[in-house]
């Protein structure tokens, strides 16, 4: 069932078993998991069905610190969230993101990867990727002539990736929200408040508004936030009637720890008669899947470094291909993450390579360390909504910087010891004395950590089954729940999480095994 | 540049060169084939041969000797009493491969380089400046 909150009487009361806050892939994901079950879902989505102008700009925030995108046009405010952007790209975690790494402070989450890998077949039907795994051996069955690079996998190995159609949650899952029985969807409903008990250990209810200047409250037994990184942590922030310091953050971990990945190129790879890399090229909207080259968990631990994978793209083209961070800087363009915008005006440089060589440029996706210092806060000013803005300040350190550098030094030493290559690193990371960035530093518009999983309570925000520690029914679903990044896209991951959850609120609700 | 041209125009004298360290040769390894990095020669030109040659020396000053840098290229191997052009450069390659895979690297203007090869160019930046 669908219900325009802004044709509701003003002051209605919504009431449900559980709410969940946002429908982006979170929130869809995890409504559908209980549709058709006997408990009543409120969903809510602070835009409708389109992107509206006026909704988008209530994300509108401040950056700081290493320069980033807008705030407002990194994500999508309507039904479907940033799904209605994204490139689809879809991995999994490693096993070693989820270990305590003694040489990444703040590392280790409280959950194996086992804990979400369980979820990973279910997470792949949501973004239309069937029963294919993420092995090279599985996509080499499929085409042998798919074939990876002679090296040593305890040192540099082909992490595959599979890409989703891309999947809009919003114009794919439609129908089945506003067709279910039991599943209410509620568009135009903005948390802008929370009401906690008085002890503030459980949540009584929240506060939506609208543009139409319809105000309603929400209860239900349990409520998930499903808003994305800078808006869980936006929103527990800004709850800071009852606890001054914002709804779950009684140490001081909400917006804290934002991580991006860093996606910069790195180096230039020079193949000697390499035969066939297709299994590394990707041909965007035909292309399955595709290797990325990884570091195994032993050299990480040998160098010291971040998870970090590196992809090869024919250097000709990607010369002179401009950086994510220097074409998306207009809020204008939050619907226009087109390959069109992104390739305007490449033209492929002339390149003096050396007879029997193939030259690509290796583009590195990292990981960053967890940083308290990187962070979401609330801004002065408040959107038309009343509420604070989010303010983000991001913030890298010198092991991102050293990461790269010793990624691509082990790919470098490995395609050398096989006599296949050499690589050669970018201007910016020549010396290791040197912690400045250079002006094409950017991210992949891949927010995390902000509200970060801990068993203790001193330690994060949420516990090892999303709940926020010390309220009873609160929870959060997403990518601010991660510990650590990964080097890796986090749709399919959060997906995973999320079901996760679901089943763990499932359990709690219907007292039964899941 | 190829192979043969690389090893043509290094400055060598046609005398053979007896090396310090080689207490016990008979015959003297030839510096042409020290200076030839195989691979590298594929990639690179002269110049930048050259050029990566001395930027090792400048990382490296204590090398900066032609008998030094061959006999840290010779090592302890019986390879120093060889004259076999392609036993030479065999074992200079092996040399090279056992660099990468212990981690034996260096970065020179970027090229992340086995330290061996990255003597061989240093070599030649001494002997043709």
């Amino acid at each position: 069932m669908h219900i325009d909150a802004r044709k509701l009487e003003d002051g209605s009361l919504i009431e449900g078993d559980i709410c969940i806050v946002g429908a982006g892939a979170a929130g869809i994901s995890m409504a559908l998991e209980w549709n058709n079950t006997p408990h009543k879902v409120i969903l809510l989505e602070g835009g409708g069905f389109e992107y509206d102008e006026q909704v988008q700009e209530l994300y509108a925030g401040k950056t700081t610190g290493q320069k980033y995108f807008p705030l407002k046009s990194i994500r999508l405010h309507y039904f479907g969230g940033t799904t209605g952007h994204w490139a689809g790209w879809c991995a999994e975690f490693d096993e070693i993101d989820f270990k305590k790494r003694d040489w990444i402070p703040l590392s280790g989450w409280p959950i194996t990867l086992k804990d979400v890998s369980l979820f990973y077949p279910r997470a792949q039907k949501y973004v239309e990727l069937g029963n294919d795994d993420y092995s090279v051996a599985h996509w080499q069955q499929k085409d042998p002539t798919l074939v990876p690079l002679p090296l040593d996998e305890n040192k540099v190995w082909s992490k595959m990736w599979q890409f989703s159609p891309p999947t809009r949650f919003g114009t794919a899952y439609k129908g089945a929200i506003v067709n279910s029985r039991n599943i209410q969807l509620y568009t135009y409903a903005n948390l802008v408040d929370i009401v906690a008990s008085e002890n503030v250990s459980s949540i009584k209810e929240i506060t939506v508004r609208n543009h139409a200047g319809k105000q309603h409250k929400v209860r239900a037994k349990y409520f998930i936030l499903a808003c994305c990184s800078i808006q869980n942590a936006r929103i527990l922030l800004a709850a800071n009637n009852q606890a001054k310091k914002g709804l779950g953050n009684d140490y001081d971990h909400v917006g804290r720890y934002f991580m991006e990945h860093l996606e910069i190129k790195t180096s230039s790879l020079w193949l000697a008669d390499p035969g066939d890399v297709r299994l590394y090229m990707m041909d965007f909207g035909t292309t399955k899947a595709r290797a990325e080259l990884a570091i195994s968990a032993k050299m990480q631990e040998d160098y010291k470094t971040l998870n970090g994978t590196s992809s090869l793209s024919p250097l000709e083209l990607a010369t002179n291909q401009r950086a994510f961070i220097e074409v998306w800087q207009d809020e204008k363009d939050a619907m226009d993450k087109s390959l069109e915008k992104l390739y305007e005006n490449r033209k492929p440089a002339n390149l003096n390579i050396p007879k029997g060589f193939k030259a690509y440029q290796l583009f590195t996706r990292m990981e960053q360390a967890p940083n308290p210092n990187s962070r979401v806060t609330l801004d002065s000013e408040k959107d038309a909504l009343g509420m604070a803005r989010a303010n983000l300040h991001w913030e890298l350190t010198p092991m991102e910087k050293n990461s790269l550098r010793n990624i691509n030094t082990v790919i470098g030493q490995e395609v050398g010891r096989v006599s296949m290559g050499r690589v050669k690193m970018y201007d910016y990371l020549q010396n290791e004395n040197d912690q400045t960035w250079p002006s094409f530093t950017g991210g992949g518009w891949h927010h995390m950590g902000t509200t970060r999983m801990s068993d203790d309570p001193k330690l994060g925000v949420v516990d090892p089954n999303c709940k926020v520690h010390g309220i009873g029914n609160l929870f959060v679903a997403g990518s601010s729940c991660f510990v650590t990044a990964s080097a890796v896209n986090p749709t399919l991951t959060l997906i995973a999480l999320t079901i996760r959850l679901s089943d763990h609120l499932k359990q709690k609700v219907s007292n039964k095994i899941v | 540049m190829k192979r043969k041209e690389f090893l043509q125009r290094s400055a060598f004298a046609a005398a053979a060169i007896t090396l310090p360290l080689l207490h016990s040769c008979k015959s003297p390894v030839s510096d042409d084939e020290m200076v030839d990095p195989q691979f590298l020669s594929r990639l690179f030109d002269e110049q930048t041969i050259r050029k990566t040659g001395a930027a090792y020396l400048q990382k490296m000053p204590g090398e900066k000797d032609h008998n030094k840098l061959v006999g840290l290229l010779a090592g302890n191997s019986s390879i120093a009493g060889s004259s076999d052009e392609n036993e030479i450069h065999q074992y200079l390659e092996e040399k090279i491969k056992r660099d990468f895979d212990e981690g034996k690297t260096v970065m020179l203007n970027g090229w992340v380089l086995s330290v061996t090869e990255a003597r061989q160019c240093a070599l030649y930046s001494l002997i043709k400046p």
